[in-house]
């Protein structure tokens, strides 16, 4: 127990104990009797009231003084103030009330002292708001102070402040809007997402902070509705940053409701969710295309079955084309059966590419001179091109040599053609370029003025199958295996278009070839 | 047959085997055919052929066996085999089994007259 323990009072209160016969006792008594109706009024106070003489002796103590102190009127009458006071500020009241009463002052309104703390009988300390005023009464000087014990607001504010500070250190923005969707509550989270200071965000429309960014107006007049007409909203969007930062919002926004219950604001918790949506495409993307590559050992093996089995039988027709060439006498007939068997090659020879592309790996590579490649591939389609009223433009810068094999990438070029000049079946211009953009790379362009293909076509060219072309004019497959042949060659290939601008293909090529692949032997006495 | 002239031409597909030796024949050649391993080793044994060209894929013995076999009774006989798959890995086998050339259907058959006459 500390020397101060109101329940030890000092010698020199215990000498002045008891409300006697002498002057403050006789000031009590007046005081009690001097009007009924304020004598009530004082008693029924929601605040405490105390008065004491200029020597600090309690002469009034009312009911709410009594709870707020813990003790009884009777007990405390005719004693010091001073027990009712931390013993640390004994000291200064007594100065205070001293200055007080020497300034021509007769009232201070409540709070204007600040916060006084008081003791209770029992020893606990408390913050409380005091007013005092002084008057002369039957020639002294009185004090009356009224006190409004504030400990369970402070523990509130204290406990909202706690809470402020740890929404604080949330990670999340933190924002809390009123139904006018003004700004009630901003934490540090949502200064650095927002890029707004609390200062500047406390008090203003939610809208008008957003305006700088992506968010259009409105929006949040619609989420404080959502969020009345449910109790909850979530969201995910696109964000873009007054300064330009460019990333995804998560957003989850409950009903704030008041103490009693009625609908007060919509609190939002916002998290920057870039970072997790990009590894989720990231992973998407990878998972895509993974099925892809499933997807093309899948044909590939199929396309295998399919070429061993027809091998045979495209080896018979060959074999007796080539045998009618040298027995027929017929000069048109020896040319006819010349026509079978180079068609038969023809066949043969796309045999063996998709032979090849099922059997990615080692093979014979070559320098290869694009720019012939690509005018025999044209020649290939000459007529077929004038026909359509197709005009050719070659725009060839010089480039190296490419490490490959050249059969393969004519049948890239033969496909792209095709494809061209499919798109164009009312004429148009073929645009077919080389350059070298950067040393070590070639780059071919095949573009076409045709109708151009859609986003959702684009994503598809290079599917299996996939063709826009009329049943049984397409297989679907000659972009999968152009894709293939430039893969080998360790090279990329992609489609481009504007609706209405053509399309065109990009291919880059490598000009070692297959990135140092080694190449295996000649693939037979052929 | 002793003349080096006779070839028997093994391939289970009978329309392959038809063409193959009417080619042979027209050139020159005496053709014969078999239509699997057994057939082919027993004929083999009755006229012992200088030149034997057979396919890969005859089933459970293939071509492979009908090599190490015709290559067990003396390396007199020369082996051509012929295969639809080209695959490095069956060219690299028919050339350690000592098959005296490969060839990837569907193949010219002038280069078929061309290794016969090597």
């Amino acid at each position: 127990v500390s020397p101060s323990d109101p329940r030890r009072p000092a010698p020199r209160s215990r000498r002045r104990a008891r409300p006697g016969p002498g002057t403050a006792g006789r000031l009590a008594r007046e005081l009690a009797d001097s009007d009924p109706l304020l004598a009530g009024l004082v008693s029924a106070a929601m605040d405490a009231v105390v008065v004491v003489d200029d020597e600090q002796r309690i002469l009034l103590f009312n009911a709410a003084a009594e709870r707020m102190f813990e003790a009884k009127a009777g007990e405390v009458l005719g004693q010091p103030l001073d027990r009712f006071l931390p013993e640390r500020y004994r000291a200064a009241h007594a100065q205070q009330i001293e200055r007080f009463g020497r300034g021509g002052l007769t009232s201070r309104r409540m709070g204007a002292l600040g916060r006084v703390i008081g003791l209770r009988a029992g020893g606990e300390e408390f913050p409380a708001e005091a007013s005092i005023s002084q008057a002369e009464v039957g020639g002294h000087r009185l004090f009356a102070a009224i006190l409004r014990d504030v400990s369970e607001r402070s523990r509130s504010e204290e406990a909202l402040r706690r809470q402020a500070l740890i929404l604080d250190q949330v990670h999340e923005s933190v924002v809390a809007l009123d139904l006018a969707g003004v700004v009630v509550f901003w934490n540090q989270a949502a200064e650095r997402l927002f890029e707004v200071s609390r200062e500047d965000a406390l008090g203003r429309p939610m809208d008008a902070l957003l305006a700088a960014t992506n968010i259009l107006p409105g929006v949040v007049a619609e989420v404080v509705a959502a969020v009345l007409a449910s109790g909850h909203h979530e969201a995910e969007n696109e964000f873009v940053s007054a300064s330009g930062r460019r990333g995804y919002h998560h957003t989850s926004c409950s009903l704030l409701r008041d103490a009693a219950g009625r609908p007060a604001g919509v609190i939002a918790v916002t998290q920057d969710v870039t970072e997790r949506r990009r590894t989720l495409e990231a992973h998407l993307e990878a998972e895509l295309r993974a099925r892809r590559a499933g997807e093309l050992a899948e044909i590939a093996t199929l396309t295998a079955g399919i070429a061993h089995d027809v091998g045979t039988p495209m080896n018979t027709i060959l074999g007796y084309a080539q045998m009618l060439e040298r027995s027929l006498t017929d000069p048109a007939d020896r040319e006819r059966a010349s026509i079978i068997a180079e068609q038969v090659r023809r066949v043969a020879r796309l045999i063996r590419t998709l032979l090849d592309l099922a059997r990615r790996g080692d093979r014979a590579s070559a320098p290869v001179d694009l720019a012939r490649v690509l005018d025999d591939a044209l020649g290939f389609f000459r007529e077929k091109l004038r026909r359509r009223g197709i005009e050719v433009e070659r725009d060839y810068a010089p480039v190296p040599p490419v490490l490959g094999d050249a059969d393969r990438l004519q049948q890239v070029f033969l496909n792209l053609i095709v494809n061209a000049a499919d798109a164009m079946p009312d004429g148009g211009v073929l645009r077919v370029s080389l350059a070298s953009p950067e040393p070590g790379v070639v780059e071919v362009r095949v573009r076409d003025t045709g109708e151009g293909i859609s986003e959702e076509v684009l994503s598809r060219v290079f599917d299996p199958f996939f063709t826009t072309k009329p049943r049984g004019q397409g297989t679907g497959l000659g972009l999968v295996v152009s894709r293939g042949i430039v893969l080998d060659h360790g090279g990329t290939i992609e489609a481009r278009s504007e609706p209405g601008g053509g399309a065109e293909f990009l291919i880059r090529l490598p000009v070692d070839g297959a990135g140092g692949r080694p190449s295996g032997p000649a693939s037979g006495p052929t | 047959v002793g003349n080096g002239l006779g070839v028997l031409v093994v391939d289970d597909d009978p329309a392959m085997c038809r063409m193959l030796v009417e080619c042979l024949c027209a050139a020159g050649f005496d053709a014969t055919s078999a239509h699997g391993v057994d057939e082919a080793l027993a004929l083999h044994r009755a006229h012992g052929y200088a030149r034997i060209v057979s396919d890969v894929q005859l089933g459970a013995r293939d071509g492979f066996a009908l090599l190490e076999e015709v290559q067990a009774g003396g390396p007199a006989t020369r082996v051509i085999l012929m295969s639809t798959s080209g695959s490095p890995t069956a060219i690299r086998r028919a050339e350690r089994a000592g098959a005296f050339a490969f060839l990837t259907k569907p193949f010219d058959p002038g280069e078929l007259v061309g290794l016969l006459r090597a």
